[in-house]
């Protein structure tokens, strides 16, 4: 009886656990699929790019800024440094007409760059990483025990979705951005500065990546050079395949069950195997299901 | 002239599309382009439109060249292109497909303008709120008009509105373009539909293989029998 009880507490603490995990994935994806959604492109540098916002609003909050304030800063330098990156390593190649692997390649190139340029500065330690703007007690609910900032991550990364998909549904640059995700010279044929919302999509999946890096570091609780690649492109990217290319509800509903099914295996399996499992989970789905779980729904007719 | 085109140019790496063609559209009238496919129709419009760069020549939009200008300001001088295959958008709606027409509009009758449209075509009104990618051929095909009409252009260029539609749709289509010409709005047709086209044009081109092979009113063209052997076919 005592112990089925215990199994509860701690399946209510998993479930927590998991859905801030996996929300923070969406978040990270959802900045991912946006630029996936244009080019077909896959970023390989998305990761390593906003790992520089949030070394930035790391650095500036230990030498004493206020943490918002350093959020804020690190978010646009994720936006600018992508911006730069767009202007000079891919739009060039856009505009010669290249095919969907040179973009690719060229993100790869842009990742190594990133990833060395925040190991010059910073160096390859692990840093103990806590912004401390969200107080990181234990509530309890029911007899359960779950953690304030698990619950705060949650719950921004939630709102920052739920915001992003209104303004994609409702404003005008947002259904730009839809429009240019379907077609991009359809879209100029509307008389829509391509280029300009194009940047624009580029610097918004970094900021959206810087967020979600931040929220991933406040989560475990450090902060390194990797950080980027293996927690952020690569989720990001298994996510996308996972929920269906090209469907930012598939992404989001894609890195929620990355997430979950991370957070269970890790809780009641193995911590050692946890990425390999999920590795497996993930290559026999794609085998089942190839197209994910949202499949462009809508195919154009001829 | 409301456009002028003289002596264009247009290649494709080192082959030409149009080897120096000349041609004029005149205002509020419906000006046809006939031609067999690769004659270098597409790339005519493409071209009108900024999709691609002009190696030579001038294009003169009331009174401005507006050769290799980029796209978006070719839109702004009133210069919409409503694309071969129809290219609407399949993800979004019905209705968000209308309103990326009027994207550059900041007038208070877009509402209008859309509630118009779905009195023009009542289907379009029922879907509204359907993704455009479930619409049948035809149907995509008046949403592709429409949305063009949405940003109301002054220059309208129809790249094939009839193609791969069955002969009642084409019929349709037919109207609609006549009725757009009515609001006075100036078009260009490119058709492989040549005698459809010939029956609501008022001027005809035909383009061959880069150049400009015939040019003349559309009556006269309809009764030229090189002509219709080349073109009518055994069609409608």
């Amino acid at each position: 009886m005592e112990t089925e009880k215990e199994d509860e507490e701690v399946l209510l603490q998993v479930a927590v656990d998991a859905l801030s995990v996996g929300s923070v994935y969406a978040l990270i994806s959802m900045g991912y699929n946006l630029v996936y959604g244009i080019l077909g492109q896959l970023n390989f540098a998305h990761g390593d790019v906003y790992t520089v916002g949030c070394f930035i609003t790391f650095t500036l909050f230990v030498s004493g800024v206020n943490p918002i304030l350093a959020i804020i800063i690190g978010v646009c330098a994720g936006a600018v440094v992508n911006l730069i990156v767009e202007r000079f390593a891919y739009r060039p190649l856009r505009k010669r007409g290249s095919n969907r692997i040179a973009p690719t390649i060229s993100a790869v190139g842009i990742a190594y760059i990133m990833r060395n340029i925040v190991q010059l500065i910073w160096g390859p330690q692990t840093y103990a990483f806590d912004l401390q703007i969200i107080p990181s007690k234990t509530i309890q609910v029911g007899n359960a025990y779950v953690g304030t900032l698990q619950i705060w991550i949650l719950l921004i990364a939630v709102l920052i979705m739920v915001l992003m998909t209104m303004a994609l549904k409702k404003t005008k640059w947002g259904q730009a951005i839809v429009s240019i995700s379907q077609d991009i010279t359809t879209s100029s044929l509307m008389g829509i500065k391509t280029d300009r919302i194009i940047a624009i999509i580029y610097g918004l999946g970094a900021a959206l990546g810087v967020i979600g890096g931040i929220l991933f570091c406040s989560y475990y609780g450090f902060i390194y050079m990797g950080i980027g690649f293996a927690y952020g492109t690569m989720k990001a990217w298994m996510a996308t395949i996972w929920g269906g290319i090209g469907s930012l509800k598939g992404a989001i509903v894609g890195a929620l069950c990355l997430g979950i099914i991370e957070t269970f295996v890790g809780a009641y399996v193995s911590t050692t195997y946890k990425d390999v499992i999920v590795w497996l989970v993930f290559i026999i789905f794609i085998m089942v299901r190839p197209h994910g779980l949202f499949p462009q729904e809508v195919a154009e007719k001829v | 002239m409301l456009l002028e085109i003289k002596d264009l140019v247009v290649k494709y790496g080192q082959i030409s599309a149009l080897n120096g063609i000349s041609l004029s559209v005149e205002e509020g009238k419906l000006t046809c382009l006939l031609g067999a496919n690769g004659a270098g129709k597409s790339t005519l419009v493409k071209t009108l439109s900024g999709i691609m760069k002009p190696a030579k020549g001038e294009i003169i939009f009331n009174g401005e060249n507006i050769a290799g200008m980029p796209m978006h300001q070719i839109y702004k001088k009133g210069i919409t292109l409503c694309p071969e295959g129809r290219r609407i958008f399949p993800q979004q709606t019905v209705y968000e497909n209308l309103k990326m027409g009027a994207y550059n509009r900041r007038d208070n009758e877009i509402q209008a303008d859309v509630e118009k449209y779905y009195e023009m075509f009542p289907i379009l009104g029922e879907r509204k709120n359907q993704k455009a990618g479930l619409l049948s051929g035809g149907e995509q095909q008046m949403l592709a008009i429409c949305r063009a009409l949405m940003g109301r252009p002054k220059f309208l260029m129809l790249d094939e509105p009839s193609m791969g539609l069955a002969p009642k749709i084409v019929k349709e289509i037919f109207n609609t373009i006549n009725r757009i010409r009515q609001e006075g709005i100036t078009i260009l047709l490119i058709e492989q539909n040549a005698k459809q086209a010939l029956k609501i044009a008022d001027y005809g081109y035909v383009l061959d293989v880069g150049y400009i092979t015939m040019h003349d009113s559309a009556e006269k063209l309809y009764q030229n029998e090189t002509l219709q052997k080349a073109y009518f076919g055994g069609g409608q």
